[in-house]
């Protein structure tokens, strides 16, 4: 049945690829705004920095690999769930019916209706910001470091995606997605573009154990940047992809309890 | 004008039927609020006064993030959608009503926010403005408003050429965000840089009203800064004003 599901959505997800590379100017052009949308704020970081040296003690070159680890995990996001960004059109016009009626798990069937790659602008200034980060850290980027840093973008990917999830789920009630992601999720989410550290304590615990945030770039970025000891608990650091996986799952069970809520349009 | 304050009540009652979208309002601002503060507090732990002083500067960009609220997607969807005829042929401009009505529901949005910003002002034991001072940023905040909304306005025009705009508005966002002083004051930025963003419209939109209240901005520089605020806001007009008259002329409706 998960190989059935599994199948359907990649041919779905295969499908939409197709169909946004139809319009290639217009996908580059995506692409060139998004890094230039991320290049802003890095101009924002390198001022910040060159003005007053440091962020509590991170370096530059340092805030810029949190930063870069924050928006890889939000490529994978994108790429995988950030069609559920528009939920709120399917609920209120009705076709979510369509997603019941197939013979696949509705969930993939709402992630599959958007291209894989929409996250490759993501990827693409990540990839950048990394390589200024480890040049200027003068860190090296073992095997170990980078199976590390994709099992970390992947589990942060999944976090990310469980917040929207959850967002997407409340529309069931509220009929509303855009204004909780544009509200909630999106400035959370810019909270970690910086160390966690500059938070007051109870933000801190609020982004490690209600929210986890924090498990997305700033324990992984410690590892990285081999400053583990520095965490009051070094192993934080490594359990990303289960809090991964912990999120992922609790935010489906969130979306299985809302779809018996729906109600269909009627017409 | 009476036609633009019936849009601009109009704007506000639209505005206050979205309760929802006013309490997230709320909540996404504390967050940013937490952001700002959380940076700020990190990088002039050190200096007390500099610190008391950013607060103020950022509770004021809070300010004007609200008031900055500028649905222009709205307008673009009239365009697609060739709503843009039924706007045609009411007796007031539509860049006119847009303006009325936006300016409306920032106004809606201000009336539910203030009371959390002045909690926010107390709470940092920040000292309480002069009634000059408040004057001086009402009047400087509606000139900030007034270019921002005239230039985004202007951008959305685009659509009546062309249907692929979004470029241009996210340009206008990146710049913004850099040179407006959201985030970082220019005199925290590079000395050249700093130099030159004072002279751009981007500097009126956040960095003028907010260094004002907050008492980075005073004196003779003050003068000259909300002189040139001044100036952009009548050059924005003119912008708008141009395009609209322009674009009317391109306009092709598709007959039903």
């Amino acid at each position: 049945m998960l190989r059935h599901n599994f199948s359907c959505y990649w041919r779905m997800a295969r499908a939409q690829a197709r169909s946004q590379m139809q319009y290639r100017v217009n996908f580059v052009a995506m692409i060139i705004s998004m890094v230039l949308t991320y290049g802003g704020q890095f101009i924002s970081l390198y001022w910040l920095t060159e003005r007053f040296n440091s962020i509590a003690g991170w370096q530059l070159e340092e805030v810029v690999l949190l930063y870069a680890l924050a928006i890889l995990a939000w490529g994978f996001c994108v790429s995988f769930f950030f069609s559920l960004h528009g939920f709120e059109d399917q609920v209120r016009q009705g076709s979510f019916d369509r997603a019941l009626l197939r013979p696949m798990n509705p969930l993939l069937h709402v992630l599959g209706s958007q291209s894989p790659i929409a996250g490759l602008g993501q990827f693409v200034f990540s990839i950048a910001a990394f390589a200024f980060a480890f040049k200027a850290t003068g860190l090296t980027l073992t095997p170990m470091k980078l199976a590390y840093l994709l099992f970390t973008a992947f589990g942060g990917g999944l976090i990310l995606g469980a917040a929207i999830i959850a967002v997407a789920t409340l529309a069931f009630w509220t009929t509303m997605t855009y204004t909780f992601y544009w509200n909630t999720v999106f400035p959370a989410r810019q909270l970690i573009n910086y160390p966690v550290s500059i938070y007051h304590r109870s933000l801190q615990l609020v982004l490690t154990f209600a929210v986890p945030f924090a498990f997305v770039n700033y324990y992984p970025a410690h590892v990285l940047l081999n400053r583990s000891a520095e965490l009051p608990v070094p192993w934080l650091a490594w359990l990303t992809p289960f809090v991964g996986l912990a999120a992922i799952s609790a935010a489906y069970l969130f979306w299985n309890l809302g779809t018996r809520y729906y109600t269909g349009t009627g017409s | 004008m009476r036609a633009v304050w019936a849009f601009v009540a109009q704007g506000f009652r639209q505005q206050s039927a979205y309760k929802v979208e006013g309490w997230m309002g709320m909540v996404s601002g504390l967050i940013w609020f937490v952001l700002y503060a959380g940076i700020w507090t990190a990088l002039l732990r050190g200096d007390p006064e500099a610190l008391q002083r950013q607060m103020g500067y950022v509770i004021a960009t809070r300010f004007l993030s609200d008031l900055h609220f500028l649905p222009t997607w709205e307008i673009s969807a009239k365009f697609r959608q060739g709503d843009v005829g039924l706007e045609l042929i009411k007796p007031v401009a539509l860049p006119l009503r847009i303006m009325g009505e936006f300016f409306g529901r920032s106004c809606f949005r201000l009336l539910r926010a203030t009371p959390i910003f002045a909690v926010m002002w107390v709470a940092f034991r920040l000292p309480a403005p002069g009634l000059a001072a408040v004057a001086l940023f009402l009047a400087s905040s509606l000139l900030a408003w007034i270019i921002t909304a005239t230039l985004q306005i202007s951008l959305t025009l685009i659509a009546l050429w062309t249907v692929q705009f979004d470029e241009a508005e996210q340009l206008f966002g990146i710049f913004s965000g850099l040179l407006s002083g959201q985030f970082i004051p220019l005199y925290y930025l590079p000395a050249w840089i700093g130099g030159v963003a004072a002279f751009l419209p981007f500097a009126g939109i956040y960095y003028v009203p907010s260094a004002l209240l907050s008492g980075g901005l005073a004196g003779w520089p003050l003068a000259q800064a909300l002189l040139l605020q001044a100036f952009w806001a009548a050059v924005g007009i003119g912008v708008l004003s141009a395009m609209w008259a322009a674009g009317g002329r391109k306009l092709v409706m598709q007959g039903g």
